[in-house]
């Protein structure tokens, strides 16, 4: 086939049409917009609004998605018993985040500018929670999230936006302090070419360095997708002396390969593995694909038996175990403390003015469910310390038997 | 000056580590060299039917309780039969329609077919990482390396395999047909020899090959949506660096890749080892594109 060169690709004809039905929706555009804006002449509302924007239907999280739902209908409930907010009925409005963020942004917007709530429960994976926490900047609201660990929801210090739970860098920084506790000089970790990955190993460096200047760390960078560890292994076992310990910061498979591997050599008999990734700590298929290999791995978690339960928290977790019948996940206590702050705000301030009431919570003391919630606002760009509660708390627990539990090894009190 | 940086033993650990690496993923660059070779298509969706390999054995033997023996015969026959039937829905028409485009609608299919394949592994198999049983439990030290039996077997089992391959071309008919076809396609068709049949039949072998691949490494490497990806990658890589069409190519470009990455990993970084791969890979490109056993070796 040739191309026709002399023959234009679209007639005049054709173009005028095609430049006439951009500018009818651009008018028609215009004018939704437009009378979405709450006009001075606006009554007010008799109800307050809070938004919930969280995965209900699978590829996404749903069964996560349900629980934060759940919660939010229980706050609002129990918030309405008491009088509800500035005397008025707090009400709740929620939307599927899905895993598209194109899709929980239209309901950020559609929430911020038709339904006018006054904060929101966001996003649960990161990588919705992320572009979400981004269109704050033009649709205000507060936003809180508690399991979304990018950096970058905190680091790209967004102005409504708050975080009230780990930070993906955090659980390196947070994993000196074992290491120290345990003795551990040298340790090799195997980092995945990811900003997981690389954060994660940044921040244990940078936390040795703070915490332990004793602790010697090599890094071992794997990029994506490998399945073959044999090379590392011999390059382990090559050093003199062995290292104490080794840190896996790869997700799964490339984690799981990487312990199974450790096994088979028989460098786990004589060297303490830590998986750094929640995902294969905790994977539903752990025994079946590490088998006896599994036993004496240590990875962490940031909930235990142990933690701290405050009076507001013990009152929690009855009213929630009355309602569903076990124990809240420690997010779900998060969502609790978070909703809870944002009445506060309101009532405090007298106002839902997005800025308003983001300048109150950055100054905010108050008792949660498992101590005080205080923000970190560091000004510096960059910092992941912005609107950050610094109060989590990471525990280190051990797979002690084949197809059991792991268990708490510390702290231990 | 390498003895310097790593101990003898280290460095005979390392060079049996990357043998063993090699040889592994030979059998990955013998299947695509193969369909290359007979009907000249690049096939994107190779390392996917490493990944039905895995699973077949998965579910063979862990869940069915099939032992090893049959579980690996099951699983080379479901490779084979599943690119049988892609063959025919889907390649046949590379050479049997008049087309403007034959190898680029192949390169398009196989690459479309790869995606579907991946996707449709997550949605009936799940998100988790799979690992059936062991063939043989157990590991041997040697030298003070540890090696787990299932990799001798793997290894063992792929030289077999290549062999067992390499006679077949040579001494059966339908393997002297594959030699004539790559040597001379309309020549062969002149002498009446079934284009469609023998097509079939190579793009079949190709795809058993891979399968038994994959499944041969599942109990060491797992089995997961995209486990074919990364061998599919140093599968190209290695049917460049050997000659493409080479039986023994494969074979010695296999080894060459898992040499280099293992070497680069120690004495470098793991995460310059791919890299170092695909310099080797332009640097043929550049001086030698007929592989190391070139045109004449190329041919079957």
């Amino acid at each position: 086939m040739k191309y026709n060169l002399n023959r234009s690709a679209i007639t005049k004809v054709q173009a005028s049409i095609i430049v006439t039905i951009i500018l009818v929706a651009a008018v028609i555009a215009g004018v939704v917009y437009y009378e979405m804006i709450p006009s001075p002449s606006t009554p007010p509302s008799e109800v307050i609004k809070i938004g919930v924007i969280t995965p209900l239907s699978a590829p996404a999280d749903y069964v996560s998605g349900k629980m934060i739902l759940d919660l939010a209908n229980l706050f609002v409930e129990t918030q309405n018993a008491k009088g509800g907010v500035l005397g008025k009925k707090l009400e709740l409005v929620s939307a599927d985040q899905t895993l598209d963020p194109s899709v929980a942004i239209s309901a950020l917007g559609r929430m911020v500018l038709q339904d006018k709530i006054v904060g929101l429960i966001g996003p649960w994976e990161s990588s919705v929670a992320l572009p979400v926490a981004e269109a704050t900047e033009s649709f205000p609201v507060i936003m809180f999230v508690t399991d979304s660990w990018a950096d970058a929801i905190t680091a790209n210090h967004y102005k409504y936006v708050f975080r009230v739970g780990p930070y993906n860098s955090f659980g390196g920084y947070a994993i000196v302090d074992f290491l120290k506790y345990a003795g551990y000089k040298r340790i090799v970790t195997f980092v995945e070419e990811s900003a997981y990955g690389i954060g994660f190993n940044d921040a244990l460096v940078a936390g040795a360095k703070e915490k332990y200047p004793e602790l010697e760390v090599t890094s071992l960078l794997i990029e994506m997708g490998r399945t073959e560890f044999s090379p590392e292994i011999v390059k382990i076992r090559g050093m003199e002396p062995l290292p104490d310990a080794i840190g896996v910061i790869c997700n799964v498979p490339m984690g799981t390969l990487i312990i199974k591997q450790l096994y088979e050599s028989g460098l786990s008999e004589k060297v303490q593995i830590i998986s750094m990734a929640g995902n294969v700590f905790y994977d539903p298929n752990y025994w079946e694909s590490l088998g006896e290999g599994g036993v004496g791995v240590i990875g962490f978690n940031y909930a235990s038996p142990t933690m701290l339960i405050t009076d507001k928290g013990e009152e929690f977790i009855d009213l929630w175990k009355s309602r569903f019948g076990f124990m809240p996940p420690y997010m779900i206590m998060y969502y609790w403390d978070s909703l809870n702050m944002l009445v506060e705000a309101i009532e405090k301030t007298g106002s839902t003015d997005p800025g308003i009431l983001a300048k109150y919570l950055e100054n905010i003391d108050y008792l949660g469910t498992t101590g005080r919630i205080t923000f970190k606002n560091d000004p510096t760009p960059g910092s992941v310390f912005w609107h950050q509660w610094l109060g989590i708390k990471q525990y280190i627990f051990q797979y002690k038997e084949y197809g059991k539990e792991p268990i708490l090894i510390y702290p231990l009190s | 000056m390498v003895v310097d940086l790593i101990s003898l033993l280290s460095l005979l650990d390392l060079i049996i580590t990357g043998l063993m690496m090699g040889l592994l993923l030979s059998l990955m660059g013998l299947g695509l060299t193969h369909i290359y070779g007979i009907m000249r298509i690049i096939n994107f969706a190779h390392g996917e039917f490493y990944m039905i390999g895995g699973y077949a054995l998965y579910y063979a033997s862990s869940l069915l309780g099939i032992p090893a023996v049959p579980a690996l015969l099951f699983a080379a026959l479901a490779g084979f039969f599943i690119s049988l039937f892609v063959e025919r829905s889907l390649i046949r028409d590379t050479y049997v329609k008049k087309m403007e485009r034959p190898d680029e609608y192949a390169l398009i299919v196989t690459f479309a077919l790869s995606i579907f394949f991946q996707n449709m592994a997550r949605e009936l198999f799940g998100p988790f990482v799979r690992t059936p049983r062991p063939f043989w439990p157990g590991r041997v030290e040697f030298l003070g390396s540890a090696i787990t039996l299932d990799r001798i077997v793997a290894c063992i089992i792929s030289v077999c395999a290549i062999a067992l391959f390499y006679i077949f071309i040579k001494k059966t008919w339908t393997g002297r047909i594959w030699q004539a076809v790559a040597q001379n396609r309309a020549g062969a068709i002149a002498l009446g020899v079934n284009i469609e049949k023998t097509n079939a039949l190579a793009f079949a072998a190709s795809g058993m090959l891979a399968a038994l691949a994959g499944a041969l490494l599942a109990p060491v490497f797992s089995v997961y949506s995209s486990v074919g990806t990364v061998p599919q990658a140093k599968g190209f890589v290695i049917i460049v660096l050997g000659g493409m069409g080479s039986i023994g190519g494969s074979l010695v470009g296999g080894l060459i890749v898992g040499l280099i990455d293992a070497m680069i990993s120690v004495l470098i970084s793991p995460a310059y080892a791919t890299t170092a791969t695909y310099i080797l890979l332009i640097i043929f490109l550049l001086f030698r594109p007929e592989g190391l056993f070139g045109e004449k070796a190329r041919r079957f």
